[in-house]
């Protein structure tokens, strides 16, 4: 099975700056989008991704909820999630790493900031860092 | 002086049984019959007139020895009717012709005789009709005054007397003639005042049991009664129903001391209790006809029964019509929500209520005159009295000055007080005045008679001479009826208060909840803001990446003008933001030790001075304040980070240290050797996104780091001043508690 690398988000600028970004970094895994909670639940009864991108600021289901959903599920609670958020509150931050968020990376305004968040977060977690599902 | 109500001299005259004089007036003659045996028991001496020989003949008998079978026979009969009002006949006994009148005391019959004058018929029918016509005009009276003057008109009419005078008892029972019909040659005596001692108890006792009294003329010799006790009970007789009766000699001596000859009184009754009297004097003796006397009792009784109504509805109309004053007026007040000024508004409404040419209302410290004004140091004094009465209900006085010294000189402005208490706290009230009512009272005879000498016989006052009190000081007295519309208007008062505090209270959690949703509305609005404008800067960007190369320069240019103006847009949302944290936040302050806030904050600020030359110096002792020290932090950074960047000099200083402030207080002070700010603008720097230079001076900025600080001080209940030369430096004091 291909893993893929889910990235839950609505909002479409948010979500072209996050490919592009991939794309300039030279991601192969393919990218999957759902626009919403519901959508990502759907997806990931199908096929396990081997990374998740969830924006926080989902319409409908929450994107804690699809966190808590996730984390609580036995099979998938072993997938990394990257939390992606607008919202700097200190308080947002610690009940997502509650919930068993892996990591969490605030949206950042500047593209070129977006980018080099993106070199990291990509480095670490794909290229540094061994994940299950993966294939070394 | 002697106190009237209580000396023992007027006890004395009202200990003068004068209901048994034992003797009678010597124009008639009487006969006391036993009801049982209906012989005769007693006989007033004079009776030797009538029949030759020994009186005592005549005792014991039966009637008919005396008045002969026939006139004894109609008398007998007239007994038996049990008639309570005295009977009369007329009939010939011992060869002259007598009204007799007949009436019951304890267990005799008196038997009074009086003689018929020759050539004095009396014409019943016309009697009547005039009585008639009489009681019509007594009927006809509207107030009390009318009828009291009617009075003495059809009385003067109806007997002839010289004088006749409507004689009303005060509440202390000295009397006053409130109406009066004289003979024009005669010194009016309207108007005058009497001493109660001149009508004493044992007498208006009497007058309040029968309904007239006549004295043919006050100088006369009584007839004694022969035996002086009666037979029977060995006690002297009643004869306070009894026609002839003879009055006390006191009483005499005061006549003759006035100048009068005849006189007649007839009682005024108001629901039992005794009202006045219908006085009517003679200066020459003078003798009424007991029909004529019947017409002039039936007055009397007629006048007294309308009274009783006149004053009731007189009294009810009134009480009426100012409830309804009163009511419509606390109506229209209840309308307006500044009730205060409402009152104030309609003032002289508001003061009619009560009669008062002048009021105070006193809430919450905020005092409102109406009316008469007053110095501000008597209703100072006023207040102070009122203080000191801890009354919770109402307080008055009519006599001011006596209660309130400082009043005294302002008498005839002020001389009652009525006040009733607002609320709960002991200083609010509403008070009203009353002017002074200048009574000038005339006295016939000075009132203050010296009865000491009680080894003399009572002696009537022999001096009628005028003599005039002034009654100063005093206000109209404040009624039964006044106090109870006082407490009305209390109530409406106090209710119209209590709105009032609801509507403010309402109206402050309405501002409140405001405040926390326009608080709520700006980090919500600022935080959403975020998105759309990361949308934008990503547009821009993704365009330069897929078509950069077909744009010429200036296209360039343009575009990345757009994007910092995206950038800087975030910059002033993300301080917006920031700012609307400080006001949500949680205070949680606590005794910090702010050398520990500054260390914090000059990591904090360092990290942007690289390449400068930035010399800070702290005080080491700072003292401890009560704050949040994050958001010390926060505004330390500002406040340095501000002092470097507005700052040309080659070397950039920043002391900051602290002084003593207010008590409870200490202020800390950040100065700096900068631009300076020019005084025209030191109130505009805490303005958010105030811009005092171009927007790319000094470093840029969003031009929200001030207002955050200022923000942040008041929070804490602190307050932040500014002091700046300008080119010289600037001074920042933050007082905070200690």
């Amino acid at each position: 099975m291909s893993a893929s690398i889910l990235v839950v988000e609505d909002y479409d600028p948010d979500y072209e700056a996050a490919a592009r970004g991939f794309r300039r970094i030279g991601v192969t895994y393919p990218l999957v989008r759902c626009r919403d909670g519901e959508e990502a639940l759907t997806f990931v009864q199908t096929e396990k991704p081997a990374l998740v991108f969830l924006d926080l600021n989902l319409p409908g289901i929450d994107g804690l909820e699809v966190l808590r959903t996730m984390k609580s599920d036995p099979d998938l609670k072993t997938v990394p999630v990257v939390v992606w958020s607008s919202n700097g509150r200190e308080e947002k931050i610690a009940e997502a790493y509650a919930i068993g968020a892996n990591s969490y990376l605030n949206k950042r305004m500047s593209p070129a900031d977006l980018f080099e968040d993106l070199k990291v977060i990509v480095h670490y977690w794909l290229r540094t860092v061994r994940l299950p599902g993966l294939a070394a | 002086m002697v106190d009237l109500k209580t000396s023992s001299g007027e006890q004395a005259c009202a200990r003068e049984p004068i209901h048994i004089p034992g003797s009678i007036q010597p124009h008639g003659y009487l006969v006391a019959v036993d009801t049982d045996t209906l012989t005769v028991d007693q006989l007033s001496r004079n009776w030797g007139e009538l029949v030759s020989g020994d009186l005592s003949a005549c005792l014991g008998r039966p009637l008919g020895l005396i008045f002969g079978e026939h006139v004894a026979a109609r008398l007998i009969g007239n007994m038996e009717e049990k008639n309570r009002i005295a009977s009369a006949l007329r009939e010939q006994v011992c060869g002259r012709e007598f009204d007799i009148v007949q009436h019951r005391s304890g267990g005799s019959w008196i038997v009074e005789l009086e003689p018929i004058e020759a050539g004095a018929e009396i014409d019943s029918v016309a009697l009547i009709q005039r009585q008639g016509e009489a009681i019509a005009r007594l009927q006809e009276a509207a107030v009390t005054s009318e009828l009291c003057e009617e009075v003495a008109r059809q009385m003067s009419a109806l007997s002839g007397y010289d004088r006749v005078m409507v004689y009303r008892f005060h509440p202390d029972w000295h009397g006053e003639v409130i109406a009066e019909c004289l003979r024009d040659d005669m010194e009016p005596f309207l108007g005058l005042h009497y001493p109660a001692s001149d009508i004493p108890e044992q007498a208006r006792r009497l007058y309040t049991r029968n309904w007239q009294r006549l004295i043919v003329t006050a100088d006369y010799e009584p007839v004694p009664l022969v035996p002086a006790l009666n037979p029977r009970t060995s006690q002297p007789l009643d004869l306070t129903n009894s026609a002839l009766r003879s009055v006390s000699p006191v009483h005499c001596a005061y006549l003759r001391n006035m100048g009068v000859s005849g006189s007649m009184s007839v009682s005024l009754l108001c629901e039992g209790r005794l009202w006045g009297l219908i006085a009517c004097h003679h200066r020459t003796p003078r003798r009424l006809p007991f029909a004529v006397r019947l017409n002039c009792e039936m007055i009397g009784r007629v006048a007294s029964a309308l009274l009783a109504a006149i004053e009731k509805t007189d009294a009810h109309r009134a009480r009426l019509s100012a409830k309804a004053a009163r009511e419509g007026f606390l109506d229209r007040l209840a309308e307006h929500l500044d009730f205060a000024q409402a009152l104030t508004e309609k003032a002289p409404e508001f003061l009619e209520l009560l009669s008062a040419n002048g009021a105070v209302l006193q809430v919450n410290g905020v005092r409102r005159t109406m009316g008469e004004p007053l110095p501000t140091p008597v209703v100072d004094a006023c207040f102070e009295w009122l203080h000191r009465q801890e009354s919770e209900d109402l307080v008055f006085t009519d006599q001011l000055g006596v209660e309130v010294p400082a009043a005294a000189s302002h008498a005839t402005r002020v001389s009652g007080l009525l006040a009733v208490p607002l609320t709960e706290t002991g200083a609010d009230w509403l008070v009203w005045f009353r002017p002074e009512h200048a009574q000038t009272v005339h006295w016939a005879g000075n009132p203050n008679k010296d009865l000491s000498d009680l080894s003399l016989p009572i002696q009537p006052r022999k001096s009628f001479a005028l003599w005039t009190q002034h009654v100063t000081g005093r206000s109209a007295p404040w009624t039964d009826f006044d106090r109870l519309a006082a407490q009305e208007i209390r109530a409406a008062v106090n209710a119209s208060i209590r709105k009032r505090t609801e509507r403010l209270l309402q109206i402050n959690s309405e501002l409140e909840q405001k405040n926390v949703d326009l608080n709520s509305f700006a980090f919500i609005a600022s935080h959403d803001l975020r998105e759309p404008l990361r949308g934008i800067r990503n547009s821009i960007e993704f365009f330069v990446e897929d078509h950069g190369g077909a744009i010429p320069e200036e296209g360039h240019e343009r575009l990345a003008l757009a994007a910092r103006t995206a950038e800087r847009m975030h910059d002033m949302i993300e301080g917006l933001l920031h700012y609307t944290r400080v006001g949500r936040a949680e205070l949680s302050a606590r005794p910090v030790e702010m050398n520990k806030v500054l260390k914090r904050a000059m990591e904090n600020a360092q990290s942007q001075w690289s390449g400068q030359n930035v010399r800070v110096e702290i005080a080491p002792d700072l003292p401890t304040a009560r704050c949040n020290p994050v958001m010390m932090a926060e505004v330390f950074t500002n406040l340095l980070t501000n002092a470097v960047k507005y700052n040309r000099r080659e070397e950039k200083t920043v002391e900051i240290f602290a002084r003593q402030g207010p008590p409870g207080k200490v202020v800390f002070c950040v100065r700096d050797n900068g631009i300076g700010i020019p005084p025209r603008h030191l109130k505009d720097i805490f303005t958010i996104f105030r811009r005092l230079h171009p927007r790319d001076a000094f470093g840029g900025g969003v031009g929200v780091g001030l207002a955050i600080v200022k923000a942040v001080i008041e929070r804490h209940g602190g307050a932040v001043e500014v002091e700046s030369v300008p080119n010289e430096g600037t001074t920042f004091n933050l007082i905070l508690e200690s």
